[in-house]
């Protein structure tokens, strides 16, 4: 029997339901929608494209019933769906940050707040807990002065913050063990332009010479937390998608030493993937909680930089578990593929 | 029990049917007021048959089209048998109920 133009419409609708699902009943429902269509029909009536498609979500997202150990398993592999998906969409969020100034241009902006210092250090970099920044520190002379940088500042187009005072005291030892204060003024200023925030910093001690700080970083869009937000979203729905999936695989009869295989892997792959999850998470609440603040951003994806996020284990660990947890999980799920029964013979029509 | 669970299990109870089968005869069931969608029935059924309650009894090639029937199994025919045991005695308590009402 050839395919007509309703046949072929039913089929595609019928894309909506899992592989494994099509297989076992997509020829049955097709021979009951075609029994029910009206003759002459060329296309599904709306209402039953929407069942359909509505069934085979239903299909996708469920889990077999009364394993309460594989609702664990998808429950969790959905919180790191999620986990991941934020980090996703703080990544992305990051990609509409204004650039760094690059050393060149920083050299001119931190120059001139510093007043003609000798510059001593530049760094550029991030931590696992919060996004890029770049850094100078000079030594100034005596005559550095807050108010004198914002004003060259100012001259090149930032807007320039009121100045405050960091605090702190200089102190010198005496030699007979006393300690004198000594005079020092200190300024701490913020500026801003083109989406970058700039912190200078300064500390002159009496007459002898001062140290400045300028740090430069970018200000936070207003997608930012929307995109974690829905990406975290996305990563839980995905990871019930996946879950749900493999355990469609497991189910199905499949060899014994296959199946227990693919099941210890996805297991390892969860544990593997559970403590960046962690860290990606905390890192999360971090955006959310210090947000408005105009401080270094907080990002979530920052946590694969390589820096101590865990108190143990060596500096690459989110990164290297986040690697390894999805080898695993990938393994895994070549495992449930190949234990995937062969279709039945009269199911192959469908 | 739903009633679109409740009409599936009776349109069983029976005889199999097929797919097609079980939508017309909920519609009669019904007097017409539920004609279920196949993408809704199928999916009754795969849930009824995890339960146990329903189970495929065969399969026919008919033009070339496959049919697979379903029956009620025992533990369906004793789910069907204790809701219409609740249906009974929740409609003798309504009527109860509407005789004492006082206008």
């Amino acid at each position: 029997m050839s395919a007509g133009p309703l046949e072929r419409r039913y089929r595609r609708l019928l894309w909506a339901y899992p592989r494994t699902y099509r297989r076992r009943h997509g020829a049955e429902i097709l021979t009951t929608l075609l029994a029910m269509a009206e003759p002459g029909q060329s296309r599904p009536a709306a209402a039953d494209a929407v069942d359909l498609i509505r069934g085979g979500l239903r299909q996708r997202f469920r889990l077999p019933v009364g394993r309460p150990v594989l609702i664990l398993a998808a429950v969790l592999c959905a919180v790191i769906g999620g986990a991941f998906g934020a980090a996703a969409g703080s990544w992305a969020g990051v990609q509409t940050f204004a650039d760094l100034p690059d050393e060149a241009a920083l050299s001119v902006v931190a120059g001139r707040a510093a007043a003609g210092g000798a510059e001593q250090a530049r760094s550029r970099d991030g931590s696992p807990w919060y996004g890029e920044s770049a850094a100078r520190h000079y030594t100034v002379p005596p005559s550095w002065d807050a108010a004198a940088a914002g004003r060259a500042l100012a001259a090149q187009g930032w807007r320039v913050g009121p100045i405050s005072d960091p605090g702190g005291a200089a102190w010198q030892q005496n030699e007979d063990g006393t300690q004198t204060r000594l005079n020092m003024r200190a300024g701490d200023l913020r500026a801003e332009r083109d989406g970058l925030l700039l912190q200078v910093r300064g500390f002159v001690v009496a007459e002898q010479n001062g140290s400045v700080s300028v740090v430069v970083w970018p200000r936070v869009t207003a997608v930012f937390l929307p995109l974690i937000a829905a990406g975290a979203l996305l990563g839980l729905v995905a990871g019930w998608l996946v879950a749900a999936a493999l355990l469609r695989r497991h189910a199905a009869r499949a060899p014994a030493g296959l199946r227990l295989a693919a099941r210890v892997l996805t297991g390892a792959a969860l544990l593997m993937l559970a403590l960046p999850a962690w860290a990606l998470y905390a890192n999360m609440v971090r955006a959310f909680r210090h947000a408005g603040a105009d401080g270094l951003v907080f990002t979530v994806h920052s946590a694969f930089t390589a820096g101590r996020w865990f108190p143990f284990g060596p500096s690459t660990l989110v990164l290297v578990l986040t690697l390894g947890g999805l080898l695993t999980g990938a393994v895994a799920a070549v495992l449930a593929a190949i234990a995937r029964p062969a279709p039945r013979a009269q199911d192959v029509t469908a | 029990m739903q009633e679109p669970t409740f009409l599936i299990l009776t349109a069983l109870a029976a005889q199999p049917l097929h797919g097609y089968g079980v939508i017309q005869a909920v519609r009669e069931l019904s007097g017409g007021d539920v004609v279920l969608r196949a993408g809704t029935l199928y999916g009754a059924l795969d849930r009824l048959t995890e339960q146990g309650l329903v189970a495929v009894d065969r399969e026919e090639a008919v033009d070339g089209r496959l049919r697979r029937y379903y029956r009620l199994t025992d533990a369906g025919a004793a789910a069907l048998a204790g809701q219409v045991e609740r249906l009974r005695r929740h409609a003798g308590v309504a009527e109860a109920r509407l005789k004492l009402r006082t206008t």
